[in-house]
């Protein structure tokens, strides 16, 4: 069997000076080409997971691999790419979209050597549809313009896995279903792993053909494999016809309500309710 | 208009030009106070090891400087300690920087003050020259007069000085600017990225606790070499405002790059050039005229807009 593209066996991580650990005893394997999402309440412990990922934290107990090595090392050697929740940079920053589609192509390119190839950062922009919008600077651009920049800095670094961080927050309808698409063609026409976090499950329903799998993180990970029922097919249909549906009955059928016992899943579910009535009707 | 002050004021102007951007984006600023106020402490530490600033103008050069960079690199070494533990705890690294700031000056403080003597020595030569143009200190009697002396030689560390400025500190900062710009166009790419997006950088495979080191161990070079002509305190002048400028009026990195420049060397060119005729210190002249030239990027902004980030 392959190496997997990401592997943590028991990862336990605490802050320090924290009481309780943020992720405990978590193991998880994707392999390469595999899409995993992954949904869990705000301080679920999604932003630690992705950070122990990347090299960025390391683990309390336990250990994470990365294609077989460590989280650090496949980061230096550019296997990593993200596309950040909310990215904060200075508005009147000198660069257009484009420039920063390049930083991703040439993150790693010293400054004796020529730059990256350019074509890679034009198609990166052509697949996420930012051509229209290359040359504008990148503090005039919309949220959702600059989450489509975001997506193509990731692919034009040519990684292995892209880590997804809430990418839909703050982008409109429209917006979502065309990150759907995408996400969906990236899935389809290259190998690159895709791991998506999100507290959001419209987030999750609007890729949901293309994961693979769906987990749930809070602190430890359940995972919701297809027998169990919810499979992304029966997540799509029950986001569909209703919201309130998903944690009322897909999400206890999936793990015992003992299991994810998450006191705001109850205000949650009904602001998702609200939203929704509210969006698609 | 000298040579000797001409020369370093380009030098100084072309290099802070270069950096101010990444300075304010990276928001910098305080760590750049920060250093600049080490430089106070590296003083007094190059004074204490009986170097004149204008006799051996290389070796407290070199003093000042490594006692710059010590700093600076010890707020990045402590800093990344805390990043260690949260990768994006941004907040706490203005603790450390005030931390570092005010040790280092209370240090240079205290070293000026328990060595009035070798203040003087360094000092006779040209604090005259700042404060009363023509008069002759050459023969003042030191022991009786050490405080007179004494504070326009502080004041000429505070506030710079153009008569301290010669050939070999030109010499000085055209090397040291030559080295930085150089260091800086190697890694330009990674700068690039990590002034924009720090996190994303580091996630991306950029060695950001690198980048950030060289960035301030540069930060401290270029503020030893710019204190000279605006002074300790007014260094950051040089470091915010020549940036905050250009970005107000262009939205591409060349564009930013080139005004950012050419605001410094006006600011610069204004303060050495009115030297002359006001006799002041030229670290408050430079400053104000890099704070107009900012309120009319502001104006200009608001009437014309910024314009598109053309030319990639």
């Amino acid at each position: 069997m392959d190496t997997p593209a990401i592997e943590f066996d028991s990862v336990t991580f605490r802050y320090p000076g924290a009481g309780a650990p943020a992720l405990e005893g978590v193991s998880l394997r994707v392999d390469r080409g595999e899409s995993l999402a992954l949904v869990g309440p705000n301080g679920g412990g999604k932003s630690t997971l992705l950070w122990l990922l990347a090299g960025m934290l390391r683990p309390t107990q336990g250990r994470v691999r990365v294609f077989g090595e460590a989280p650090g090392v496949a980061r230096r050697r550019g296997w990593i790419a993200s596309v950040p929740q909310q990215l904060e940079f200075e508005p009147r920053f000198p660069a257009s979209a484009r420039d920063v589609v390049a930083m991703g192509a040439s993150a790693r390119v010293p400054g004796w050597r020529a730059g990256a190839d350019m074509r890679g950062v034009d198609d990166a922009m052509e697949t996420t549809g930012c051509a229209e919008f290359a040359g504008e600077a990148v503090g005039a651009l919309s949220r959702g313009q600059l989450q489509r920049v975001l997506i193509a800095r990731a692919l034009a670094a040519g990684p292995r896995i892209v880590l997804f961080d809430e990418p839909l927050v703050g982008i409109d309808a429209p917006g979502q279903e065309r990150f759907g698409e995408l996400l969906a063609s990236l899935h389809d026409r290259s190998d690159v792993t895709i791991l998506l976090v999100s507290h959001d499950l419209r987030t999750v329903a609007s890729g949901a053909s293309t994961y693979g799998r769906i987990a749930c993180l809070r602190r430890t990970l359940h995972f919701h494999d297809a027998p169990r029922g919810l499979t992304p097919g029966v997540l799509a249909e029950v986001f569909e016809h209703d919201l309130a549906g998903v944690f009322g009955d897909v999400h206890v059928d999936a793990h015992s309500a003992a299991e994810c016992d998450d006191p705001s899943h109850a205000g949650r579910h009904a602001h998702h309710h609200g939203d929704h009535a509210g969006g698609d009707s | 208009m000298e040579l000797g002050p001409a020369l370093a004021g380009l030098a100084v102007a072309v290099m802070c030009g270069v950096l101010s951007p990444l300075v304010v984006v990276r928001r910098l600023a305080f760590i750049g106070q920060g250093v600049s106020h080490a430089a106070f402490g590296g003083i007094g530490l190059a004074v204490v090891l009986g170097l004149s600033a204008t006799d051996d103008a290389l070796a407290t050069f070199l003093v000042v400087a490594a006692f710059c960079v010590a700093s600076a690199l010890l707020i990045g070494v402590l800093t990344r300690r805390l990043r260690a533990m949260r990768p994006n705890a941004a907040a706490s690294e203005d603790t450390v920087i005030g931390i570092v700031l005010v040790a280092t000056m209370a240090l240079g403080a205290l070293l000026l003050t328990m060595a009035p003597d070798q203040v003087d020595g360094g000092a006779d030569s040209h604090a005259g020259h700042v404060h009363a143009e023509g008069d002759d200190h050459s023969g003042h009697d030191h022991s009786e007069h050490a405080d007179h002396v004494h504070t326009p030689e502080i004041e000429a560390i505070l506030f710079g000085s153009l008569s301290r400025v010669t050939m070999v500190d030109a010499g000085i900062a055209w090397g040291a600017a030559l080295g930085t710009l150089g260091i800086m166009w190697l890694m330009r790419r990674q700068l690039v990225f990590w002034s924009f997006d720090e996190l994303g950088a580091l996630t991306f495979g950029v060695d950001v606790s690198r980048v950030r080191l060289v960035m301030l161990a540069i930060l401290g070079v270029v503020v030893v070499v710019t204190m000279k002509l605006s002074g300790v305190i007014l260094a950051t002048a040089l470091l915010v405002l020549p940036g905050a400028v250009a970005m107000r009026i262009n939205r591409g990195l060349a564009g930013v790059l080139a005004i950012s420049v050419a605001t410094a060397i006006g600011a610069t060119a204004f303060g050495i050039a009115t030297y002359p005729m006001t006799g002041t210190a030229p670290g408050p002249l430079i400053a104000l005229a890099l704070v107009v030239f900012w309120v009319l990027a502001c104006a200009v902004e608001r009437v014309s807009g910024p314009g598109p980030a053309s030319g990639g």
